[in-house]
């Protein structure tokens, strides 16, 4: 094996590694990808970080022919009350670029991408069994430009939803929708909704306590089985659905997660398609 | 663009078809208010709990995390030394160390600010 395919190997088993102890998306029920109606308790701030390892195919225009990026995002979210909490989601990246300066050269970028900044205000909530419940949130914020050449859209992206979250007996699940209003005019994007295009987030999560079968006293944690569904709309009419299988343990005070994203529907021209998407979790609560 | 169309328009079934299956659970009933929340009666209810511990019904605490955010917010009230959950059931036992006097309304608020529904005291 050559030098630099070595070193390309170490550089991705090094991501995944990274990946494996940062990548925290699980919290209590929820599912990986879709915004979910909970919140930390009132009065409690919740450090959360969360990794992505996404795998892009070539730009629509030919700036580039393939892309990687490994992002770790860290979740400071605050509950000012029972039914209010804001967060920020400060997300650290390292992408390569290949063919971007030309030939098969492949160009490093890392350093802060946009900042989410969120408000979540829980409008319903129906706790109607020991285990049963329903709950719904809507949010709103913005997407802010960290000013980074590469890794920043260079716009401030208004955002707003409502994210249903409920739970009966074995089963659960999460449906969220999601408007981000893009005020970029570049003609392309990397992520979706990166470009002048405004997206559309439709997103459906259903989850299976696999074990045990009923809570009792001498229940040390939970296995969960989670399928999910991920369609981005964009008003360039770019879509794409992503079908995300997961597995989850949650302890009484750590959570392991793993999923895959995997397009089942993708017609995007003014953007990369995402080839896969990888995550795998584990948080602590204290 | 019709493609997109009939996208979204799948992804809407699927999401029709989630709402419908959180409509008309009505859950395990334990009695209490006839909605899922805490009563005002509950949070304002001065009455000190006598003796070293207490038992606590409580609804939506639907997996492991959630009994631990009932645990954390419980911690804060002067007073209260142990928690533990019976998810099962609902139940949350709660053990007092004396050093303060507890009310129910304070217990019942702290259950409340970590996002669940008390229903009500078992003892």
């Amino acid at each position: 094996m050559d030098e630099g395919k070595l070193r390309t190997e170490m550089r991705g088993a090094a991501a995944m590694l990274v990946v494996g102890v940062f990548a925290l998306n699980a919290h209590a029920q929820e599912a990986m990808w879709a915004e979910a109606a909970t919140q930390p308790p009132s009065q409690t701030l919740r450090y959360r970080p969360m990794a992505h390892y996404v795998r892009y195919g070539g730009s629509p225009s030919g700036k580039f022919t393939r892309a990687e990026e490994l992002s770790i995002e860290h979740e400071f979210a605050f509950a000012l009350k029972p039914d209010v909490s804001l967060s920020v989601t400060v997300p650290t990246t390292y992408r390569t670029t290949k063919g971007r300066t030309g030939g098969d050269a492949t160009d490093e970028d890392s350093g802060i991408g946009d900042i989410t900044a969120l408000a979540k205000i829980r409008w319903y909530k129906d706790d109607t069994g020991p285990i049963d419940t329903v709950r719904s949130s809507i949010f709103f914020g913005a997407e802010i430009p960290s000013g980074h050449e590469q890794l920043s859209s260079k716009s401030v992206d208004p955002i707003v939803g409502v994210a249903t979250t409920w739970i009966r007996k074995r089963w659960g699940g999460t449906f969220t929708v999601g408007y981000k209003m893009n005020t970029n005019q570049e003609e392309e994007g990397l992520e979706p909704g990166d470009a002048k295009a405004d997206a559309f987030n439709i997103d459906n999560a259903v989850m299976y306590r696999l074990a045990p079968e009923k809570f009792t006293m001498e229940s040390k944690g939970a296995w969960y089985l989670i399928g999910e569904v991920n369609g981005i709309f964009e008003t360039n009419a770019d879509h794409e659905v992503m079908l995300s299988p997961g597995l989850m343990y949650e302890g009484w005070t750590w959570a392991f997660e793993a999923s895959i994203q995997l397009p089942i529907l993708q017609q995007v021209d003014h953007r990369p398609e995402r080839r896969f998407v990888v995550g795998l979790g584990l948080r602590f609560l204290f | 663009m019709r493609t997109t169309w009939m996208a979204m328009a799948l992804m809407m079934g699927l999401l029709a078809v989630g709402g419908c299956a959180t409509t008309g659970s009505g859950g395990d009933s334990h009695g209490g208010a006839s909605k899922g929340e805490t009563s005002n009666a509950l949070l304002n209810d001065t009455t000190v709990v006598k003796g070293t511990s207490t038992t606590m019904l409580v609804h939506g605490m639907s997996c492991p995390l959630c009994a631990k955010n009932v645990d954390i917010e419980l911690r804060r009230v002067k007073g209260v030394s142990l928690v533990t959950a019976d998810l099962g059931e609902g139940f949350v036992y709660v053990t007092l160390d004396g050093s303060a006097p507890v009310t129910r309304g304070q217990l019942a608020r702290a259950v409340n600010d970590s996002g669940f529904t008390i229903k009500s005291f078992q003892n």
